[in-house]
């Protein structure tokens, strides 16, 4: 799961993408870059994702821990 | 090539999609600026000088706070303005209007979001008709097969102004490519097809030409349907060649003689029937057509010839789906994916709008002229026989199988119609109808027992396929007429939860209702009282 989430994320910004990166530290995490990701991870994981929660999707940390709740399943 | 997006929701996902997988330059305008892009001389989109513009449209968010007319007007002036200043071709997206709090019943009201999507999309399609380079990209056709609860992403709307999830933005970006091959005239030309479980089911050399799978029932009805495409493609200006390993006098016999073949051995412009390896067969196809092996579509139902042409050719090679009922959606696919195309000479769009012109007035014809002379005009022919030993399988059959057009049904096995035909008095006798158009094969049934002058009608059936085909009353009239030793008929209704087309048939007839019993009617008739013939079919009887 962990390994999906950060193929996802180099897949969209073509950078290297460890458990640390985040939307303030990856050159390319822009804002369409964002919906990308946020999109890919909807449609490869089959989860929703509310549109107040999008915002906050904004690290590795943050989409795992997002990500295990919602589908409570360990990351 | 050089594409631009503009419109009313956020578009970066859908181009950005678009040049990963088509290579092209693209430019995407911000979000819901298209006017502005579209009025300024200055901006960027006009900077960018596309050929193409592709305008993508929210239906409920292009209509809010205004009506259809203005909307109608806007799109026309965005093209027009658009089009003076560059070369290009204009697309827009079918509109689709969802939600809405109207009630959704009333169909006549012009709020009615039903009636506005209709308007609307009858409007571009006019417009796609009447102007150069103005096309619609057909996206209502997606969200009608894959529904928009499965394209529309309802939490990126309302965070982004996203529309689509990340399947409708692949559907959106793979019909905008195959609708920009059609404009640019860059279709296949010709389309090579297998015999074998391709064509029609099963393998002729070992089933025989009557035993190949292909027919008006089952899966040789979809076989049927799928050569009647390939012949409407055909006519579209798709080539059609074989390329089949089996023995050519047999597969020319089976074209000439089998009764349900739609395609035609003219049909095809090359025939590479022999027991070559196939991409040297595809490799002479083309140079003997003179066009690039590219310009090639080869389908085979086995992955091995597939991979073979695939590896040698440059043809183009799709998968082949797994189970025949699906062949009709992959003709359909393919035929828009590699033979789409417009006709783009002031002449070719002059004819094709005649063609249409001709096609409704055609249909108004038919829908104003009575039915009695339409069905006249299929030249109806109706043979009727007694039963003999080599039709009862396709009797025993049509007893189990028709439940529609059944009075009694009655089921019998062929043991039992055997044992029944024994009987002195039994009279079996079948219908056999044939129409201009084709041969519908044996589709009535009747078994009278007749003793002293009476005559019950223990069976009387017929098949959907001639429901409507007003055969019945000539089929019941002759039989009746060729028995002129009866004097007296009884016949009977028992009802089913499936055969209440039939409930009044006999009443219809003319025969007399003595009593109803448990669901079942029962009648008589004396031959003189007969009525309800309606002389439309020309009748045979065997004697």
């Amino acid at each position: 799961m962990k390994n999906k989430i950060i193929a996802i994320l180099q897949r969209v910004l073509q950078e290297p993408v460890d458990e640390t990166t985040s939307r303030t530290s990856a050159r390319n995490w822009d804002s369409i870059n964002h919906i990308r990701i946020v999109m890919e991870i909807k449609d490869e994981l089959e989860l929703e994702i509310g549109a107040d929660h999008i915002d906050s999707l904004s690290s590795v940390g943050k989409i795992m821990a997002f990500v295990e709740k919602a589908s409570s399943k360990p990351v | 090539m050089k594409v631009a997006f503009l419109g009313n929701m956020t578009l970066e996902l859908i181009a950005r999609e678009f040049e990963l997988r088509s290579g092209a330059t693209v430019y995407c305008s911000g979000y819901n600026q298209y006017q502005l892009e579209v009025l300024n001389p200055d901006s960027k989109y006009y900077a960018f000088e596309p050929d193409f513009s592709l305008f993508l449209f929210d239906g409920p968010k292009l209509l809010e706070g205004r009506s259809l007319t203005d909307v109608k007007a806007e799109i026309e002036r965005l093209y027009e303005e658009s089009s003076r200043r560059l070369k290009h071709q204009f697309l827009v997206n079918s509109l689709h209007f969802y939600g809405g709090s109207a009630w959704p019943f009333y169909y006549n009201t012009p709020e009615n979001l039903k009636q506005i999507q209709a308007e609307a999309n009858l409007f571009l399609n006019e417009q796609a008709a009447r102007r150069e380079h103005f096309y619609v990209l057909d996206l209502l056709s997606i969200i009608e097969r894959r529904g928009y609860e499965n394209l529309y992403d309802d939490s990126l709307w309302a965070y982004g102004k996203v529309r689509f999830n990340k399947k409708a933005t692949g559907y959106i970006v793979e019909k905008l490519r195959h609708l920009m091959r059609a404009i640019n005239g860059q279709a296949q030309k010709c389309l090579v097809v297998d015999l074998d479980n391709t064509l029609w089911g099963g393998v002729l050399g070992e089933e025989g030409i009557q035993g190949i799978t292909l027919g008006l029932e089952g899966v040789g009805e979809v076989y049927r349907q799928l050569q009647m495409r390939l012949k409407e493609m055909k006519n579209q200006g798709v080539l059609l060649a074989i390329c089949s390993k089996n023995d050519e006098s047999q597969i020319q016999e089976a074209f000439q003689t089998h009764l349900h073949m739609p395609l035609q051995w003219d049909d095809f412009i090359l025939k590479k029937i022999n027991w070559l390896p196939k991409d040297e067969n595809v490799r002479a196809i083309a140079r003997e057509l003179n066009i690039g092996e590219e310009s090639l579509v080869f389908i085979d139902d086995q992955a091995f010839e597939r991979e073979l042409v695939k590896k040698n050719t440059m043809a183009v090679v799709p998968e082949f789906p797994a189970k025949p009922e699906q062949l009709l959606e992959f003709i359909a696919d393919l035929n828009e994916a590699c033979f789409a195309k417009f006709n783009t000479t002031e002449d070719d769009r002059m004819k094709t709008r005649q063609y249409f012109e001709n096609q409704q007035r055609e249909v108004l014809r038919r829908e104003t002229g009575s039915v009695e002379d339409f069905v006249r005009s299929l030249e109806l022919s109706l043979t009727i026989g007694q039963a003999s030993k080599n039709l009862l399988p396709r009797l025993s059959q049509l007893t189990q199988k028709t439940n529609q057009f059944n009075l009694t049904t009655k089921r019998y096995t062929e043991p039992e119609l055997e044992q029944l035909m024994q009987n002195p008095g039994a009279q079996v006798l079948w219908g056999r109808v044939k129409d201009r158009l084709g041969d519908y094969g044996i589709v009535l049934l009747l078994i009278g027992l007749i003793s002293e002058e009476t005559a019950v009608i223990d069976t009387f059936l017929m098949s959907c396929r001639v429901i409507g085909r007003f055969v019945e009353d000539e089929f019941l009239a002759q039989v009746i007429e060729h028995h002129p030793e009866v004097k007296h008929w009884r016949a009977a209704y028992d009802r089913t939860p499936k055969n209440s087309l039939v409930e009044n048939l006999y009443d219809q007839f003319g025969f007399t209702l003595e009593g109803v019993e448990n669901g079942r009617k029962q009648y008589r008739l004396t031959a003189a009282a007969f009525r309800g013939r309606r002389g439309l079919v020309n009748a045979f009887y065997e004697e």
